[in-house]
């Protein structure tokens, strides 16, 4: 009980010392992630929120730094004052589905680790302009080819770029790439699917046969196919590589929600809300979808990870982002000819993908047990 | 059973066109193609004219889609606009060397996969286990290129045990007896396989493990050990059997997978296989060639799901496809 | 020895995957002579007694064709040129002169307008059918032909038609020009290739000649043939026994493989650890652990032969497009409207002057124990055509204040304060494009994207794909363009540099009156020291000019096995007289 408030001193003791190993070294992280950015960023907080020259649209990016930082701080604090002092439970508490299913994540260490690692991922990205101590693309900060050490923690590319700088960008990329692609696929996958099962017939058919091909296609050769094809045109972008990710990522999502939305069309309450009178489309969006969304929300976790491997597997080839900015899949490319020279570079981007992929995975099978119940009373 | 495979097989057909389809579209709305080389600002228009004949290029879209069709209906792939030889022979000296690959990738992903999804389960939650997991998931999380490169560094540059490119040596390869020849290949093949295969055989331990772990909850596999069998025959004979099941079914659905992959690996590796020529032919606009690659990636992918349904029946046998 | 091809004067470098080597073409014209023969010096029979050695040399893409009149890359230049003898034998020392090979003699006319070859009878194709007269005025018909496309027929620009070559007996051939011009590119025209023999293709469909058997298995009268030719894996030599040509040109290996390996990094780990005897491209970064960790592979330095460069196109894109379309060839540059930025020579001064050349030189060409591999640049004559090569011209000055004052003074500012220059209301902002697969040439845009911009200009960088690169250099589809020069070995600076349309590598669209004249005034005159002189003023003009901004000459680094005696990598080739070279025989390799 009353380790539990040591919490308040330091979010993670608490858990720790209650033997809540995932969480409390969760919470360690983010505490160390947070400090870390306090001091590697608050000496330089007034040249990165008030820069002289305005260059883009850098200027943002550490204003949502500091405000994000201020928010992690609070939240953290919060999850441990909450551990010591829990709420009450109270009488309106209606979604016990939803606070079943919170219990039972809790449970999976592992799917809870998976998304902590998630979690410090995102905030080193969202943090990166407090912790980067170099401009990613400043050419020349060191000698070139350093091996890791103080001051370049990853040591230095073939220009004299700092590569942990350019790590920590390629992250805010890495991830905002599969973020958005997933987005994309589920909500196109969420579409196809909800009509091929909800209408069924001739629209079932031939979207899901349309599917069938999609899914048989490899989705890294198609990928090339279409980025190759229009990088002719000098389309190549990296707006174009999201949208064509999303493009070609859906097919999953729309075999999931077509099955969800099968079943949950013959129930009753659905029955009930069409005799209603209720419109169509009100009815699929407003009711059936929402309940199909529980497996797709696993399949976009575990679908985000896959995308950040087809991605940096296109900028392996050179078909990603275009230079100068880095994506983790760029960064193992471009170290390629060194790899006698100077591995590291390609070694260190290649863990980041590792650990970002490993988490999301780990997250993603987590939901999926939480979810599903006959592993209920196990573990 | 017969009806049942020739039933799939048209099935398979709309699919097929339908993947020819695709590409042609995507062929189609992308600008400038390989025999831009041949033009100068100064070609004279009946040359220009010749060699547009030459191509086919000359006539309208439908048209070229139709023959296309037919062609490849026929075998006849056309000419490579880069390499300017039947397209058939560079996919057929390309083909062998991706299906071995594929072979042996698919070979060290079952019985990786397999035997260490196997032995957790049989250990669940003990320190193998979760060791195993870990490592898996590990793998898991791997891009192919990566480890690819990750094993190239260890494997051949630091402890130089293995060879570091092409299928056989370059030097020695005729010279060597047939046994030499094998262990040759053999030893080409451990890296690229392994570069492609561990990142799925870790999945495959996992499905396996779980697999393995429902079965052996069953009412026969308690009535096997009633009956006194041992544990080893138990989990052996009766479990893994229908464990297998859906993994076999998986082996088709990963060869799109493999496929993807195979083409980041074999750049790599030096390995002379599809991979690497659809993205030669990607990047030099060879429309011949990508649309017959893509052709016979999902004549591929067809016939492996085949394979799978085939298998699905031996290992069980109360499947039958009427 | 035998041949390496060079079929226009220059050619353009820099396709390909990631390698570092960029020569697209075919590399140098023939190959030097025979100066070593071995030990003792007699010409060489066969003799080493003991087992001969095999060499693996790795390229980095496969050959295509072996057709040489269809031919582009440069795998298939090294691989044609140890099956074929050529029609004269190259030696380079500052310039080019040439020495017998398959013509046993040359002579030149009065007034030079006529080169009479007369042919050894002692050379064969190795189905026993003698090369002839016939077989050189066959290629040359096929040269000429517009269905076969091919890419030397710049050679026959200047040739009388009819009469390349006129066959006079079966062992004697008269080129006749329309015109004199430079002698050494008069004659690399006639003998810059290898011929294709008329009795094997007499009868070949001339539009699909790329797709001609020949192209796989051609027939050949040189040291070498072809073995074997596993697609995309290894291509294997072992001597011709069918070569009927003078002993010295015996081969003393007993094979030559060519493993194919598109990977740098794995090419030269095979280099390092004994599976590969040859590789050519090592990067400078490697350079010095090469020397320091691996004592028995010997490194080569080839000499300035590729250049990189920075293109102003100085017409505005979409208009030059416009026209073009319209006009084709006819188009008057005249009424194409300029680029705002790049038509002003004092623009692209300033732009030289505000990048550090030097400084890029040592980052990317320079080794850490300081060995410079790259020499500044102010022309597109290589400096190691030492006579033609103006030397007095002074690079401008690395010099941003200057630089950044100069723009000022021609009416740039900073009036809307974002830290980049504008002028009229328009920011000094472009793209430039380089093309994929080159890492020199990726490092070097992002390294003078950082020095433009501290001058206040923006730059940004468009990476295209190495085909499409090129096509939009041909039509000037572009702003700025970081590109590459292979240089070659005899002297035409028409084809960047005249106004004339039909040059088309003048990708700058670069007009100046005092130069075309000159350039017509050096390409008709006969006497290379006098022509010489002509060409250093062409350079500087262009200088003055800034068409480009000139900015290194880079040398190629050839790794070797120590083991391989009277090795020649030059200029010409990084495996030169690849015939000669031999292995003690108490140092073989492979026995078998």
């Amino acid at each position: 009980m009353a380790t539990k408030r040591l919490g308040l001193a330091l979010p993670g003791l608490g858990h720790i010392l209650n033997r809540d190993l995932a969480n409390g070294i969760g919470l360690l992280a983010y505490v160390l992630v947070l400090i870390w950015a306090a001091v590697a960023g608050f000496p330089r907080a007034g040249d990165l929120l008030f820069p002289e020259a305005i260059d883009g649209g850098t200027r943002i990016h550490p204003w949502v730094a500091a405000i994000s930082w201020v928010g992690a701080v609070a939240l953290t604090w919060h999850t441990a004052y909450r551990y010591a002092f829990p709420k009450a439970l109270s009488d309106h508490d209606a979604s016990s589905r939803w606070r079943d299913f919170k219990k039972q994540f809790a449970k999976n260490r592992v799917g809870v680790g998976g998304m902590h690692l998630v979690y410090v991922l995102i905030l080193f990205a969202v943090l990166t302009p407090f912790i980067a101590p170099f401009d990613p693309n400043a050419i020349d900060v060191g000698d070139h080819r350093l091996a890791p050490q103080w001051g370049y923690l990853m040591g230095t590319d073939e220009f004299g770029r700092d590569l942990f700088s350019r790590v920590l960008y390629g992250a805010r990329i890495s991830l905002s790439i599969g973020f958005i692609a997933v987005s994309l696929s589920v909500t196109i996958g969420t579409l196809v699917g909800a009509v091929a099962g909800y209408f069924g017939g001739a629209a079932d058919k031939a979207l899901m046969w349309f599917v069938d091909l999609l899914l048989s296609l490899p989705r890294l050769v198609l990928l090339l196919a279409i980025v190759g094809f229009f990088r002719a045109s000098g389309a190549q972008s990296i707006f174009l590589i999201v949208v064509i990710l999303g493009l070609t990522g859906w097919m999953g999502v729309s075999r999931i929600v077509r099955s969800q939305v099968l079943s949950i069309r013959e129930q009753d309450y659905i029955q009930a809300a069409r005799a209603l009178g209720v419109p169509t489309w009100r009815l699929i969006v407003r009711h059936i979808v929402p309940n199909a969304m529980a497996p797709v929300i696993v399949n976009a976790s575990l679908a985000i990870g896959s995308t950040i491997l087809v991605e940096a597997g296109l900028s392996f080839l050179g078909l990603g982002v275009p230079p100068p900015t880095a994506t983790w899949g760029a960064i193992v490319n471009d170290g390629r000819e060194y790899m006698r020279s100077a591995p590291w570079i390609t070694i260190f981007p290649g863990l980041m993908i590792v650990a970002a992929v490993l988490g999301f995975n780990l997250f993603g099978d987590g939901l999926r047990d939480a979810m599903d119940p006959k592993l209920r009373g196990r573990s | 059973m017969f009806a049942y495979l020739i039933r799939k097989l048209l099935l398979a057909i709309p699919l097929v066109l339908g993947v020819i389809t695709l590409i042609f579209v995507l062929v189609e709305l992308s600008p400038g193609d390989a025999t831009d080389r041949f033009f100068t600002p100064e070609t004279p228009p009946e040359v220009r004219q010749l060699i547009e004949q030459k191509w086919g290029l000359d006539q309208p879209a439908s048209t070229r889609y139709l023959i296309t069709m037919k062609n490849l209906m026929t075998g006849d792939f056309g000419r490579s606009i880069f390499q300017e030889r039947p397209v058939f022979d560079i996919i057929a000296e390309a083909l062998p060397n991706t299906i071995i690959l594929s072979f042996a990738t698919i070979l060290i992903i079952q019985f990786v996969g397999v035997t260490l999804g196997s032995i957790q389960a049989v250990r669940q939650y003990s320190l193998t286990d979760n060791t195993i997991s870990v490592t898996s998931l590990i793998f898991y999380s791997m891009p192919s290129f990566w480890l690819a490169l990750m094993l190239q560094l260890l494997f051949a540059l630091k402890w130089p045990v293995l060879p570091s490119s092409g299928m056989t040596d370059a030097v020695m390869y005729d010279y060597m007896t047939t046994w030499e020849k094998a262990v040759d290949h053999l030893k080409h093949l451990i890296l690229p396989a392994g570069a492609l295969g561990l990142a799925s055989a870790a999945g495959i331990a996992r499905y396996m493990r779980s697999s393995l772990l429902e079965v052996i909850r069953q009412d026969f596999v308690r009535t096997a050990r009633a009956k006194g069998l041992s544990e080893r025959t138990v989990v052996v004979k009766h479990a893994m059997r229908n464990a297998l099941l859906p993994i076999i079914t998986i082996i088709g659905l990963q060869l799109p997978f493999l496929f993807s992959g195979s083409v980041l690996v074999e750049s790599i590796f030096a390995w002379p296989g599809m991979g690497r020529l659809i993205v030669q032919a990607i990047f030099t606009q060879d429309t011949p060639v990508i649309i017959a690659c893509f052709f016979v990636f999902t004549l591929l992918v067809v016939i492996g799901n085949l394979i799978a349904d085939i298998l699905y029946s031996v290992v069980d046998p109360r499947i039958r496809y009427g | 020895m035998t041949l390496k091809l060079a079929p226009i004067a220059l050619l353009l470098a820099g396709c390909g995957a990631e390698t570092p080597t960029d020569a697209t073409g075919p590399t140098g014209p023939t190959d030097g002579p025979t100066t070593s023969q071995g030990p003792g010096n007699e010409p060489l029979v066969d003799d080493l007694g003991g087992p001969r050695d095999t060499m693996v040399a790795a390229f980095q893409s496969d050959a295509d064709m072996l057709l040489d009149l269809v031919s582009q890359s440069a795998s298939d230049g090294y691989i044609i040129g140890n099956l074929n003898l050529g029609l004269v034998d190259s030696q380079f020392d500052c310039e080019l002169t040439y020495e017998p090979e398959i013509a046993e003699s040359f002579t030149w006319n009065e007034d030079q307008t006529v080169l009479t070859y007369k042919l050894r009878d002692d050379i064969k194709w190795d189905d026993g059918t003698p090369f002839s007269a016939t077989d050189m005025a066959f290629t040359f018909d096929l040269i000429a032909d517009p269905l076969v496309a091919s890419p030397r027929i710049s050679f026959i620009e200047r040739m009388v038609e009819g009469q390349r070559p006129e066959v006079i007996d079966e062992r004697t051939v008269a080129f006749h020009f329309t015109q004199p011009y430079d002698r050494i590119t008069m004659q690399a025209h006639t003998s810059s290739l290898a011929f294709a023999a008329e009795h094997v293709l007499r009868d070949a469909d001339r539009a699909t000649l790329r797709g001609h058997e020949y192209n796989r298995n051609p027939a050949i009268n040189g040291p070498f043939k072809l073995a074997q030719w596993v697609p995309d894996q290894k291509i294997v030599l072992e001597p011709n026994e069918n070569f009927t040509g003078p002993d010295r040109y015996k081969p003393r290996l007993k094979r030559v493989i060519f493993k194919i390996i598109p990977e740098y990094a794995t090419r030269l780990l095979e280099l390092e650890n004994g599976a590969v005897d040859w590789m050519e491209g090592i990067l400078v970064s490697d350079a010095d652990r090469i020397a320091a960790e691996h004592p028995e592979i010997e490194l080569y330095r080839r000499g300035w032969r590729f250049l990189d460069y920075l293109a102003w196109n100085r017409f505005d894109t979409a208009d030059f497009q416009e026209k073009y379309e319209d006009a084709g060839k006819d188009l008057d540059w005249s009424t194409v409207q300029e680029h705002h930025l790049f038509a002003d020579p004092a623009v692209r001064r300033a732009l030289t002057k505000a990048i550090d050349i030097d400084k890029l030189i040592g980052d990317l060409l320079t080794s850490e124990s300081g060995e410079a591999y790259g020499n500044r640049a102010v022309s597109t004559i290589t400096p190691t055509l030492c006579n033609t090569h103006n030397n007095d011209i002074t690079p401008l000055p690395f010099d941003p204040t200057g630089a950044r004052a100069e723009l000022e003074a021609l009416g740039f500012g900073d009036a809307d304060g974002n830290g980049i220059l504008d002028r009229d209301g328009q920011d000094f902002s472009f793209t430039m494009m380089t093309n994929s697969g080159n890492a020199r040439r990726a490092k070097a845009a992002v390294i003078i994207q950082a020095f433009l911009k501290d001058i206040g200009v923006q730059m940004e960088i468009e990476t295209v794909e190495s085909n499409t690169f090129f096509e939009r250099l041909r039509k000037k589809d572009y702003e700025a363009a970081l590109s590459g020069w292979s240089a070659g070995l005899f002297v035409d600076m028409s084809t960047i540099w005249h106004s004339g349309q039909e040059y088309e590598f003048n990708f700058t669209s670069y007009a100046n009156d005092e130069v075309d004249a000159l350039i017509e005034q050096g390409l008709n005159e006969p006497d290379t020291a006098k022509a010489n002189e002509i060409w250093k003023k062409v350079q500087a003009a262009i200088y003055e000019d800034q068409p480009y901004t000139f900015l290194y000459w880079r040398d190629d680094i050839v790794g070797v096995h120590e083991r391989f005696n009277d090795v020649k990598v030059d200029i010409l080739s990084p495996m030169n007289d690849l015939h000669t070279w031999w292995v003690p025989a108490n140092e073989v390799k492979y026995d078998k």
